[in-house]
């Protein structure tokens, strides 16, 4: 299956600039296509998409597919759909 | 009684007698509405008939900084002003930060009341105790800087602090601000009630000291909340570097950014020329309130072209979508230059650039002819036609005299059908969140008692992810009634009373906000308070806007929104689809009433005001 990702700021630089489409295995969760991301993006990008290491009102990262956050899905666990719109940031704030 | 943090005085300031006379603050005021917002609520719900006409001389200015203003608690340096506004007839608060607030306090004053109408135009020059009722004559018609350079010239102090009105407020414009420095009180046409007194300018200085109540605690709580900052992954890492500018990223990113006056959200992808990162080559540095270590407010130069030489303290997210994406300009020069040019003229930009996009649609649908905008080619996009238009509303100019009246007086007068495409609630424009698509911030939309104000009950949960007090869908109506009155009463209780910049709430101290306050109270003030008995202010502070609301004449009826976002779908991107149906608001109206403990009607229960302290509010309702 095929999934568009698309992203904002230092993780839109670090992954080339641009969105893009991941082909992912059936059943694919959001950590897989983060190890995707890791592997194909540049080396930088390891630190910022691995999962957070503790509780925090702030996650490090931002995940939201079909313009819903992980959190109210699965979290990093929810399985992905082909034609799946996954966005991914650092946090932003401050309307 | 408290014991620090306050000055303990209120000064009162007559116009039409050139008198003032000072007051105390009394405690138990104090401790139900902490300062700022909640004490010029309750000034205003004392004093100022509902019914009144807001630019009449019953209508009253009051201006409130916090308890925390004026000490060296982070990021206090903020202040509210009300008064009945003339763009709702509603309460009308509105704050801003700068350096006046701290200013204000050093002056010795909590809270500042105006009152009448000067028989010239005047300005108040306060120190050390004294009001000099001061003539303005030569400063009317004069711009919002130069006012404050004459007056700092004329009284030979440079570090005077200034807050004033621009020609917009002396022609009184519903949608004119108020400005200090740079900082404005932005919303809810304030600066009209300031020209209706025919007040220019209040100038101050002091040097008080605020007393601390109990210095081991307050240092053990500010510790507490400096560490929050430096933890938190957003403040200064991207918000001390961007600002609020790069919300323009992430609101394009979820679909749910305004476009062309609400008609192409999610379809006008602006984002890689007007937003925070695409213009930060227009970046001269930043600057910062007083007590503030993140400094948030980025200077931005128009370097090149027809705009070259525009300098400006912003533009805000707000800015950028009120001169940008709901005008559909992409021009970030553009957009800098009429940041300044608002400023300068004393025009709120929000509601001066949603009243511009509405102006636009109708040219472009034929309801506004070329005759009727004296020339000017409005369509989308045209960003020399918003700026002469922004120009001739600050001066009330051909159809910017229409348009200065905002956008829901505008569309009454101008009529043929042009109503649809006002978007207002209760007669303040919509600011820039496409709440189809972000459920509790659309209720608040509706049910705010300013009106279409973004900054009372702002649903971080939905537009940023934050998980406080839980993970919130933004597409979800579920539990939206309950979570609106949640983010209003912590607003109002965390951010607009103590005084404390609200970037803090959900960027630093999320985790442990309430307890921030409390703690932050006990040390400064002495005043104790649980985290609910903190929550519980801003319930307070609310129900009590609400029942004045309720007196000068507001109904259910008019918790809504506009026709657009409840029969058109977003047409496009990430939030395709959603709108706000009418059934789909009433009911979240109802279970927000329902948790508000009010009745279906939107009305205070007698129960309900007597828990809050407030019995004298349900004898008013007769209820």
């Amino acid at each position: 299956m095929k999934v568009k990702v698309r992203s904002i700021a230092l993780i839109k630089s670090l992954l080339g600039g641009s969105d893009l489409e991941v082909d992912l295995p059936e059943g694919a969760t959001v950590d897989d296509l983060m190890a995707r991301l890791t592997a194909i993006g540049d080396p930088a990008l390891a630190s910022h998409l691995a999962p957070p290491q503790e509780e925090s009102a702030h996650a490090p990262l931002r995940i939201l597919i079909n313009g819903r956050d992980i959190t109210v899905l699965d979290g990093r666990r929810t399985v992905l759909a082909d034609g799946d719109d996954v966005l991914v940031f650092i946090p932003i704030a401050g309307g | 009684m408290y014991k620090g943090g306050y000055t303990g005085k209120v000064l009162r300031v007559d116009l039409t007698s050139k008198t003032y006379k000072e007051e105390p603050l009394p405690a138990d005021v104090a401790q139900d509405f902490i300062g700022g917002a909640g004490l010029t609520v309750k000034y205003l719900y004392d004093e100022v008939p509902a019914d009144c006409d807001p630019l009449g001389p019953e209508n009253k200015l009051i201006y409130a900084p916090g308890p925390f203003t004026g000490t060296t608690i982070p990021c206090a340096s903020r202040m509210a002003i009300n008064a009945k506004s003339p763009a709702t007839g509603a309460v009308g608060v509105a704050t801003t930060g700068g350096h006046f607030p701290v200013e204000m306090k050093r002056a010795g004053y909590d809270v500042i009341i105006i009152e009448g109408k000067a028989d010239k135009p005047t300005y108040l020059w306060i120190k050390n105790g004294e009001v000099k009722f001061r003539d303005a004559t030569d400063l009317w018609g004069l711009t919002t800087s130069d006012t404050q350079q004459v007056i700092k010239d004329e009284l030979h102090d440079q570090n005077i602090r200034i807050s004033c009105i621009g020609p917009a407020g002396e022609k009184l414009s519903r949608i004119a601000c108020i400005v200090n420095e740079r900082r404005v009180a932005g919303r809810k046409g304030l600066g009209a009630v300031m020209g209706s007194k025919n007040l220019k300018a209040i100038a101050l200085r002091g040097d008080q000291q605020m007393t601390i109540a109990d210095k081991e605690k307050y240092d053990a709580a500010r510790k507490r909340m400096l560490e929050g900052m430096r933890k938190s992954p957003i403040l200064y890492p991207e918000f001390s570097r961007y600002g609020t500018s790069t919300t323009l990223d992430l609101t394009q990113a979820l679909g749910i950014y305004p476009a062309k006056n609400w008609t192409a959200t999610g379809v006008f992808t602006p984002a890689d020329k007007i937003g925070g990162y695409a213009i930060e080559s227009r970046g001269m540095g930043k600057t910062a309130c007083a007590t503030c270590p993140v400094g948030c407010s980025q200077l931005r130069l128009a370097k090149e072209g027809p705009y070259m030489g525009f300098f400006t303290e912003g533009p805000e997210y707000e800015t950028l979508y009120a001169f940008g994406g709901v005008t559909g300009v992409d021009n970030p020069d553009a957009i800098i230059a009429c940041d300044r040019l608002a400023d300068e003229l004393g025009l709120d930009t929000m509601s001066a650039g949603v009243t511009i996009a509405f102006a636009m649609e109708c040219f472009e649908r034929g309801i506004l002819t070329l005759e009727e905008t004296g020339g000017l080619d409005l369509h989308f996009g045209n960003d020399v036609a918003m700026t002469k238009l922004l120009h001739m509303m600050g001066e009330r100019q051909g159809l910017g005299d229409i348009l200065a009246e905002g956008v829901k007086r505008a569309a009454e007068k101008i009529g043929r059908g042009s109503e649809k495409y006002a978007m207002h609630v209760k007669g303040l424009e919509l600011p820039a969140y496409d709440v189809r698509g972000a459920k509790a911030h659309g209720l608040n939309y509706a049910t705010a008692f300013t009106g279409a104000d973004h900054n009372k009950g702002y649903a971080f949960q939905e537009i940023f992810g934050i998980p406080i007090p839980k993970p919130i869908d933004r597409l979800s109506y579920e539990g939206k009634g309950w979570l609106c009155k949640w983010n209003q009463d912590a607003r109002t209780a965390l951010a607009d009373s103590p005084t404390m910049c609200v970037f803090l709430m959900d960027m630093a101290v999320a985790d442990f906000m309430f307890e921030n306050t409390a703690n932050l109270m006990a040390g400064a003030t002495g005043l104790s308070y649980t985290p609910e008995e903190v929550h519980q202010v801003g319930e307070r502070i609310n129900n009590l806007a609400r029942v004045f609301n309720i007196k000068a004449g507001f109904t259910r009826a008019d918790d809504d929104l506009p026709e657009r976002l409840k029969t058109e779908p977003i047409p496009d991107g990430p939030s395709k689809g959603e709108l706000i149906s009418q059934a789909d608001l009433d009911a979240m109206l109802d279970e927000y009433y329902d948790a508000r403990g009010w009745t279906r009607e939107g009305v205070p229960t007698r129960a309900k005001l007597e828990e809050l302290r407030l019995g004298y509010a349900a004898d008013a309702l007769g209820i």
